[in-house]
């Protein structure tokens, strides 16, 4: 849950139950105020009453006082047993023409030696009109109060954690392997202040090692780079001594072999620290057919020794616009590996478009997928290589600005690649 | 022949030296760019070897002054940057050829037998040894003056051997120099050993004598 959605809702939570309690609670108390009005209304009525019976004298005048006040209400009855009471009850209203709940007063009086109940009536329609009407004002305004309460945190959450988002946001979009410094927004409020100096300090510390360490293996290559080469022209100068015995000249390969990959692996990391600082950035329009066909004669010899099988199919416009000797590296890589990894009578197969690039071989599926594209990953010892051909695939891609992703379908290993520039435009 | 080492590490000339003195090169090493110049003055060099870095300095800069004063011999640049960029504009400079380090001395010997030859013979030219001519123009091969067909990598790789021939040349040096720069090499010789048989029988039925000897596990050495 967003921080803004939890201090807002906490407000909200609240002002609806303030509101769903309230509201009843005041009504009730509304009506008891108007009944408790009413009653003493009655009550007077009913003063007025007595004090009136004094002046009927006869059945007339008790029938004219009937007619002038329609609020009294008298009926004749065998026996005077009736208590005072008051209660609401459901009346036709001549005047509204239609039934209202009415407060009636009932009493038994005697009147000129006669027994009448008598009953004091009042419409509660106004009252009740006035009660909605009272409470749907009331209810508007609460309502109103909430949606504009909830309105003003909203905003003021947001401008107060404003600073926080946008260090969140340079944040993710940080990347420490890019030669840029990590720059944060400037903020009055202390705590923002300080987490921002907290993260900078931290990722300036780790910048620092990551540019480090990326130096020492550059210059290590690098420096490995002579001796080694010293090492192998030594090595074939001794291969060349006319009395090598064969237990001699079995060394001498052993030792060739090793530098061999030695030489080869330190290559490849020059390789992948140059493709990490950014050396190959100009690009240009390149035929991706005729790269494929390129990298599928160089490995020729070795497909054939294993009787692969390649199916390649590369569209003819398929125009991807790169740098030349990082999309070489990349479609070479990419094919090297696929035939590397397919077990004799294999296959092998290429798709390209001016968007992608879809290389798949045969093979058993992979124990650690995930870790693919890591350096030094090999899933079997028995297959020979650097380890690091993918990675470097990987980094180019990056560099390219290519997405490259593998799955295993369908039995077989698939590496796609797409070249987002080309397909945008 | 001459040939001019210009190498700042001792080792590593020293190596150069010593491979290319089998195949009767008169060797001469510099080691700085003054030192290199004033040889260039006094002598004519068939093949220069040149390395970009130098302690005094970027070694294109010899090739900018060979360039002046017209005496451009084959040079071939020996670079451990493997810029593309050093590679270009010293190929513009008029070097005939670039390979990075590090390199095989096999494939070295051979780079430096072909500017030899191109200086020679003015591109028309033919490698003869004993009863094999090879057409270097036409790409084709022939045995007591009989062509004999061989595929294209099975050519490359019969150049390979004759052009370092009497030296051992490693199985790496072979598969390196067949792959081509681009290729990450296999450790899988099979198919070297397969190029290498149809070679050798394409040879024998046309009645050559067998000079292709395998050393050990180590290589092949054409014995002429």
């Amino acid at each position: 849950m967003k921080l803004l959605t939890r201090t807002v809702r906490n407000y909200l939570i609240y002002s609806t139950l303030l509101v769903l309690l309230f509201t009843p609670l005041f009504y009730y108390s509304i009506h008891q105020l108007f009944i408790h009005d009413m009653d003493k209304v009655l009550l007077a009525h009913k003063k007025d009453f007595y004090g009136s019976i004094n002046n009927i004298n006869s059945l007339d005048d008790l029938e004219l006082f009937h007619l002038m006040n329609e609020e009294f209400v008298l009926e004749q009855v065998e026996n005077l047993q009736i208590g005072d009471s008051i209660f609401t009850v459901d009346l036709y209203d001549n005047g509204a023409e239609r039934w209202a709940p009415h407060r009636v007063y009932q009493s038994g009086v005697q009147i000129l030696g006669k027994n009448f109940r008598l009953q004091i009536r009042e419409s509660m329609l106004s009252n009740s009109e006035l009660i909605s009407a009272v409470m749907i004002i009331q209810l508007l305004m609460l309502t109103l109060l909430l949606v504009g309460l909830s309105i003003i945190n909203h905003n003021l959450a947001k401008t107060i954690w404003g600073p926080f988002y946008s260090i969140l946001d340079r944040l993710k979009k940080y990347r420490i392997d890019e030669d840029t410094e990590l720059v944060l927004p400037a903020s009055t409020t202390a705590e923002f202040r300080e987490l921002s100096a907290a993260i900078k300090h931290l990722v300036d510390r780790s910048r620092a090692a990551y540019q480090d360490q990326k130096e020492f293996a550059e210059n290590a290559s690098h420096e490995l780079g002579t001796p080694l080469a010293i090492c192998r022209t030594k090595l074939e100068l001794l291969a060349q001594t006319k009395e090598l015995t064969e237990e001699q000249a079995g060394l001498v390969e052993s030792l060739l072999e090793a530098t061999e990959r030695i030489s080869r692996l330190n290559r490849n990391l020059v390789l992948l620290s140059k493709i990490e600082n950014r050396q190959f950035f100009d690009s240009e329009k390149i035929d991706l057919s005729a790269v494929v066909t390129k990298a599928t004669e160089a490995y020729k010899g070795q497909v054939e020794e294993k009787r692969i099988f390649i199916k390649s199919s590369v569209a003819p416009n398929a125009i991807v616009n790169a740098n030349p000797a990082l999309l070489e590296l990349i479609i070479f890589n990419i094919i090297s590996n696929a035939i590397r990894h397919t077990p004799e009578d294999g296959t092998v197969i290429i798709q390209g478009s001016k968007a992608f690039i879809n290389v798949a071989n045969t093979g058993p599926p992979l124990q650690s997928p995930e870790k693919i594209f890591q350096r030094f990953h090999r899933e079997s010892r028995n297959v020979l290589g650097s380890g690091l051909g993918l990675s470097i695939v990987k980094k180019a891609c990056e560099a390219s600005g290519f997405s490259i992703e593998y799955r295993y379908h369908s039995d077989m290993h698939q590496f796609k690649i797409v070249f987002a520039n080309s397909s945008a435009s | 022949m001459k040939v001019l080492i210009v190498e700042d590490e001792h080792e590593m000339s020293k190596s150069i030296m010593q491979y290319l003195r089998q195949e009767s090169y008169v060797c001469e090493v510099a080691s700085t760019i003054d030192s290199a110049e004033e040889k260039i003055m006094l002598h004519d060099y068939d093949c220069i070897l040149l390395d970009i870095t130098l302690p005094d300095g970027n070694g294109l800069t010899i090739l900018e002054k060979l360039k002046k004063e017209g005496k451009l011999e084959g040079v071939i640049i020996i670079s451990a940057k493997n810029s593309i960029d050093d590679k270009i504009k010293g190929l513009n400079l008029g070097a005939d050829d670039y390979l990075p380090k590090p390199f095989h001395l096999a494939e070295l010997g051979a780079r430096v037998s072909a500017v030899i030859r191109r200086k020679r013979f003015d591109g028309n030219n033919t490698i003869k040894v004993h009863e094999i001519t090879i057409d270097l123009l036409a790409k084709s091969v022939s045995v007591y003056g009989k062509s004999v067909e061989l595929t294209r990598k099975e050519y490359d790789l019969l150049i390979f051997l004759v052009s370092n021939k009497n030296r051992v040349v490693t199985k790496n040096a072979i598969a390196e120099h067949l792959s081509g720069d681009e290729a990450e090499v296999f450790d899988n010789f099979d198919f070297l050993y397969s190029h290498m048989k149809n070679l050798k029988k394409k040879l024998s039925e046309a009645s050559c004598t067998d000079y292709i000897k395998t050393i050990y596990g180590l290589g092949y050495k054409f014995e002429a």
